[in-house]
C-alpha cells in the first residue's frame, strides 16, 4: 500500500509542474475571456446609446449578457481543450517517458521490491486524479469569474446565471458534469475502464513492439466488444429483451469484467513479458 | 514527515472531495428548489371528487429550464425530481403499462408502452402491435402488415405468442391499431385501415380482426365501416371514419362508438388555388354508431335534427364513457361544455347537460375526461397573473360537483416568468 502511494505520489510529481501550468492557463484564460467579451458587448451596447437609442431599445437589439457569452467564446474553450488534449496524450507519454527518456528509467522502475502491477495502478491513479482535479477546479473557478462579470457589466444588463445553468450551457462539456451522483460514478467509472484498456495496450506494444500494436488494437477492440455486449443482445438477439435497469447493470458487470481483465493481462504482461 | 511527503497528492484528493461534494450538495439544494409546488386547490365543491385526478403538463421558468410536472390535490411531482433509476424504467408520467410491468415483469419484457396494445380482465393479459415489414421491389410502395399477439392466462401463468398476416392488405395503404378487446376467450383487434385510389380518392374502414389465442389462428374479419362506396360519389367531398372510445383504458367494452363524418374541400380553398395539401376542409355531416362486438352488429344512433346540426359545428372531444347501458359524449359549442347520454338499448338521447364554460372558469379548455358519471374539464395555461382551473360536472344531473384552481404554493417573488401548460387529465 505504501508502496503504491509512494509510486502515485511520485508520478503526479513527475507532471506536477506541467499540471499547474495547466491549471494556471486555463484560469487566466478564463479570467481574460469574461474581461474581453462583456467589454467588447458594453461597447457595442454603448455605441448603440451613443447614437440615440434608449437602454430598453438596445437591450431589445443585442440580449442581456449572460455567462453564456464567456462560456461560448474561443476563451473560455480553448484552454479546456488544451487540458483535455495534454491529459490524453499523457496517458501514453506517462508509459513511454521511462522507456525513452534517460537512464533507461522503466528497467529501475520495475526492479523495485515491490509487486509491478503498482508501478501500473499508480500511473491510473495519477491521471484519474488529475482529470478529476481538473473538474473540480474548473467547478471552483466559475463564481470567481462569475464575480468578475458582475462586477464589469452593469445590473440591467446582466441575466444572472447559478453555477448549474452555467454548466449546462456549455453543451459539449455537459457529459464531465452530471448532475447526479450515480451519473458521475457511471461517465468516470467509464473513463477509468478506457484508461486501464488503453494502459494495457501500451504494455502489449512494450512486450511484442510492432507485433504488439496489432495485439493492443486487438485487446481493446474486445474489450469493447465485451462492454458493450448487453446492448448487442439486446439489439439483434434478445430484441428489447432487458428492462433500462437491468441493461444498466449488465453493463456496470461487463465494465467490471473489462477492468478485471486488463489488470490481469497487464500483470501478466508486466511479470513475463516485459523488455527494457 | 508523511504530509511533507505526499502533499501533492493530499491536496489534489481535497481539492477533489471538498469541490464535488459541495458541487453535489448544491445541485441537490438547487434542483429542490427550482420547481414550485402545485397544487389543485377547492374554490367550491367536495374535494373528495378529485382524490383521484391527476393532472399531466409542463413548467417553464424563464425559457431557461423545464420539467414535465403531474399535479393532483396534494401536491406536485416533477420529471426533474425522479432518480436516475425511474427515470431510465418508466414514462412519465406512469400510465396502466407502468403498472403492469410491475407486475407482470416476465410478461411485459420487449413489449411498447402504448396502452393502447393491451387489454385485461380478470383471467387474460393481452397485447396486439401492429408490426411491418416493407417490400422493396414492388412497383407500388407497399408494407406488410402483421399482428404479434401475446396473451396471458393470469392464473397459470403461461404465455403464448405467435403472428398471423393480416389478410387483404392489397390497396390498403396505411394501418393503426386502434383498440384490443376480448369477449369469450376471443381477441378482437380493431385496426383502422385508409387507401389511397388513383385520381386523389381516399377512403377508410375500421376492421375487427377475430384471432382465438388457442388455435393461434386469425378466424374472423369484419368491417365495421367503409366510407369507399361514399367517397367514389363526389371528387371533392370524402368521409372519415373514427373510434370514439377510450383507447387507452384497457378494460372490457363490449360497445364501440364509431363516428363518421363527411367532408367537403371548402369554397375558400378552391378559390385561393392554394396546394393540394393545405387545402382546408369544413364538415358537413355527422353520424353516429354503436357497434357491438357481441353480435357484429352496427346500429346507427337516432339524432335529431337540431342536435345533428350541433353535432357538425361542435368541437368533439373523444374518449366517450360507457357505463350501466349508457354512452355518454362530451363536445364544445358556443361557450358550452355539453355531454349527452344515449341508451344503448333504444338508440335513443336520454339525457342532455350543459356547463357554461365561462362561468365554470375553464374558457381555455385543454382535456375534457368523463369518466364514473362525471366530466371534467382542464384549463389550458396558468401564470403568474393567469389562472388555470379545474371543473367537475354530473353527466346525468347538470349539477356543478366541484370548482378549483391551480395554485402555486411558496413561489419566490422574483419568479413572475414561469408558466404552465396543461396537457392532461387523468383519473385513475
Amino acid at each position: 500500500m505504501m508502496r503504491y502511494l509512494k509510486l502515485t505520489n511520485f508520478e503526479l510529481s513527475r507532471f506536477f509542474k506541467i499540471y499547474l501550468v495547466l491549471i494556471g492557463v486555463t484560469f487566466v484564460m478564463q479570467l481574460l475571456g469574461v474581461v474581453f467579451t462583456s467589454n467588447k458587448y458594453l461597447s457595442a451596447i454603448k455605441e448603440l446609446l451613443e447614437s440615440g437609442m434608449t437602454q430598453e431599445e438596445a437591450l431589445k437589439q443585442w440580449g442581456p449578457f449572460s455567462f453564456y457569452n464567456v462560456t461560448s467564446s474561443f476563451w473560455f474553450f480553448a484552454p479546456v481543450a488544451l487540458c483535455a488534449a495534454s491529459l490524453i496524450i499523457y496517458v501514453l507519454f506517462i508509459w513511454y517517458r521511462d522507456w525513452f527518456g534517460k537512464n533507461t528509467f522503466a528497467y529501475r522502475l520495475l526492479m523495485l521490491p515491490t509487486a509491478r502491477i503498482n508501478v501500473y495502478f499508480a500511473k491510473a491513479t495519477a491521471i484519474f486524479l488529475m482529470v478529476l482535479g481538473l473538474i473540480s477546479l474548473q467547478i471552483a473557478f466559475l463564481p470567481i469569474e462569475s464575480h468578475l462579470l458582475q462586477s464589469i457589466v452593469p445590473a440591467p444588463y446582466l441575466e444572472e446565471q447559478g453555477i448549474n445553468q452555467m454548466i449546462s450551457s456549455f453543451d459539449s462539456l455537459r457529459i464531465l458534469y452530471p448532475t447526479t451522483f450515480i451519473e458521475y460514478l457511471t461517465h468516470y467509472g467509464v473513463g477509468l475502464m478506457a484508461v486501464l484498456v488503453v494502459f494495457t495496450g501500451v504494455l502489449f506494444e512494450r512486450c511484442f513492439r510492432w507485433k504488439g500494436i496489432l495485439l493492443g488494437v486487438l485487446f481493446a477492440g474486445i474489450s469493447l466488444i465485451v462492454f458493450f455486449l448487453p446492448v448487442i443482445i439486446q439489439e439483434f438477439v434478445l430484441v428489447q429483451f432487458f428492462y433500462p435497469t437491468e441493461l444498466f447493470f449488465l453493463m456496470v458487470l461487463t465494465g467490471l469484467i473489462v477492468m478485471t481483465g486488463s489488470i490481469l493481462m497487464s500483470n501478466y504482461l508486466l511479470n513475463k513479458k516485459i523488455r527494457v | 514527515m508523511l504530509v511533507k511527503q505526499f502533499w501533492r497528492l493530499i491536496s489534489l484528493i481535497i481539492v477533489i472531495v471538498v469541490v464535488l461534494v459541495t458541487y453535489f450538495v448544491h445541485t441537490g439544494l438547487v434542483v429542490a428548489g427550482q420547481f414550485p409546488e402545485f397544487i389543485i386547490k377547492t374554490v367550491e365543491g367536495d374535494e373528495s371528487v378529485i382524490k383521484n385526478v391527476e393532472i399531466y403538463g409542463d413548467y417553464y421558468r424563464n425559457d431557461q429550464y423545464s420539467s414535465p410536472v403531474t399535479i393532483s390535490n396534494t401536491g406536485s411531482f416533477y420529471f426533474a425530481e425522479q432518480s436516475y433509476f425511474q427515470r431510465l424504467e418508466s414514462s412519465f408520467p406512469r400510465n396502466e403499462v407502468s403498472k403492469l410491468k410491475e407486475k407482470y415483469r416476465g410478461f411485459m419484457r420487449g413489449k411498447w408502452d402504448y396502452p393502447t396494445s393491451y387489454f385485461e380482465n380478470e383471467k387474460f393479459l393481452a397485447y396486439v402491435d401492429l408490426q411491418f415489414s416493407t417490400r422493396v421491389l414492388q412497383t407500388n410502395y407497399h408494407q406488410d402488415y402483421s399482428l404479434y399477439v401475446d396473451v396471458l392466462n393470469k392464473s397459470t401463468n403461461d404465455s403464448s405468442e405467435f403472428k398471423v398476416t393480416i389478410p387483404g392488405q392489397e390497396g390498403s395503404e396505411y394501418f393503426d391499431l386502434v383498440d384490443v378487446q376480448m369477449t369469450d376467450e376471443l381477441l378482437k383487434v380493431i385496426i383502422k385501415i385508409q387507401s389511397y385510389v388513383d385520381g386523389g380518392q381516399n377512403f377508410a374502414k375500421l376492421n375487427v380482426y377475430t384471432i382465438d389465442p388457442s388455435s393461434k389462428k386469425l378466424i374472423g374479419d369484419e368491417t365495421i365501416g367503409s366510407t369507399e362506396e361514399e367517397n367514389q360519389e363526389n371528387v371533392n367531398r370524402w368521409h372519415n371514419i373514427e373510434l370514439l372510445n377510450n383507447l387507452n383504458d384497457m378494460h372490457e367494452e363490449k360497445n364501440l362508438l364509431v363516428m363518421k363524418e363527411e367532408l367537403e374541400e371548402s369554397k375558400a380553398s378552391v378559390d385561393e388555388n392554394i396546394a393540394q395539401d393545405d387545402t382546408a376542409s369544413e364538415i358537413i355531416n355527422r353520424s353516429l354508431y354503436i357497434f357491438n362486438l357481441d353480435s357484429l352488429e352496427m346500429k346507427e344512433l337516432k339524432v335529431s335534427e337540431t342536435l345533428k346540426e350541433e353535432l357538425i359545428n361542435a368541437n368533439l372531444y373523444s374518449d366517450v364513457m360507457i357505463s350501466d347501458n349508457q354512452v355518454y359524449l362530451a363536445y364544445l359549442l358556443d361557450g358550452k361544455l355539453t355531454v349527452l347520454g344515449f341508451n344503448l338499448e333504444t338508440y335513443k338521447e336520454e339525457s342532455k347537460v350543459s356547463f357554461d364554460v365561462q362561468e365554470m372558469g375553464v374558457e381555455n379548455i385543454s382535456d375534457v375526461t368523463l369518466k364514473n358519471d362525471k366530466v371534467y374539464a382542464l384549463g389550458l395555461y396558468k401564470d403568474n397573473l393567469t389562472t388555470a382551473n379545474v371543473f367537475v360536472g354530473d353527466v346525468t344531473s347538470g349539477k356543478v360537483l366541484y370548482q378549483g384552481e391551480i395554485e402555486a404554493k411558496n413561489t419566490k417573488d422574483n419568479e413572475d416568468t414561469y408558466h404552465l401548460e396543461m396537457y392532461d387529465l387523468i383519473v385513475q
